[in-house]
């Protein structure tokens, strides 16, 4: 089992506050990353800690279901959800003030069990796929966000 | 291209033949559904043909708006204004049938959060391609 991380950020004209709200509510989540289809059976509040949900991811034609599961939210300052199955990922959102707006940086932690290496690309072409999607991410969080 | 263009123009017309001096011949058939082909291909970034009830998309289009804090007016059904910065772009629908419309896409041009609108849009409705869908558990 290999693990991977990788870190992407951006400066956002917004508050620390309003950043972390938009990017915990897990509602809005499909409109700005890019391979997540939708997230449906929401369970509790949509941005509290211990909130599960179902999701849909895309990718090569093929959608993946599995779960997820807020596991920390500080209003303004960081939220973070794992999601659980085949492959296990860990994302987790800071917000600091920036001059007027705010620096949000995300951090992605992923393990690609063995057993599941052998149906994905080569780990080559999944950590770039990754990184992309890692990078489309912030990037639209800021369109969306920017004042 | 123009003479290629021309007879598949005159084919589609009907005029199998330009007084005898230009034949219609099956190079020029075939180039022009190649050259309708690539057209329907590059239609397809702005009109789609989605099987759907009306009411159902419009509802989806409204809420999906609101999470991008995109400005979404209908001044009449199936017609959508999306304001953004103070550009505005139409999104419209057409319907065929109860189940069967058109939708005719804004160009996105400029605006991130009518992109991510339609982006959004093109995940739900994915075309006529069924998907593999694999569920992964924890072991």
């Amino acid at each position: 089992m290999a693990a991977r991380d990788y870190q992407v950020a951006v400066h956002i004209e917004n508050t620390p506050e309003a950043v972390i709200k938009y990017v915990a509510d897990v509602r809005n989540r499909p409109l700005f990353f890019p391979s997540l289809k939708s997230v449906s059976d929401i369970k509790g509040d949509p941005s509290a800690v211990g909130t599960t949900w179902r999701w849909t991811f895309v990718a090569l034609a093929t959608e993946f279901q599995g779960t997820a599961k807020c596991l920390e939210h500080q209003a303004g300052k960081l939220y973070s959800f794992q999601t659980a199955g085949g492959i296990e990922s860990k994302f987790t959102y800071r917000a600091q003030p920036d001059k007027k707006g705010t620096k949000l940086t995300i951090d992605l932690e992923y393990t690609i069990p063995q057993h599941m290496e052998s149906r994905l690309p080569t780990t080559k072409i999944a950590d770039a796929m990754k990184k992309a999607e890692a990078d489309q991410v912030i990037q639209n969080l800021k369109v969306i966000l920017d004042k | 291209m123009a003479v290629v263009v021309l007879r598949f123009g005159l084919v589609l017309a009907g005029y199998p033949h330009l007084g005898g001096a230009m034949p219609i011949d099956s190079v020029a058939l075939g180039m022009g559904v190649v050259l309708l082909g690539l057209v329907m291909v590059k239609m397809d970034s702005y009109v789609w043909l989605l099987r759907v009830k009306a009411p159902d998309l419009s509802e989806q289009i409204r809420g999906a708006c609101a999470g991008p804090f995109l400005d979404c007016e209908e001044p009449r059904p199936g017609l959508f204004l999306l304001r953004s910065k103070g550009e505005t772009r139409r999104l419209q629908m057409v319907c065929l049938g109860p189940r069967m419309l058109i939708l005719l896409l804004p160009h996105q041009g400029g605006l991130g959060k009518v992109r991510l609108l339609v982006q959004w849009l093109s995940k739900q409705y994915a075309g006529p391609i069924p998907r593999v869908t694999i569920v992964l558990r924890k072991e």
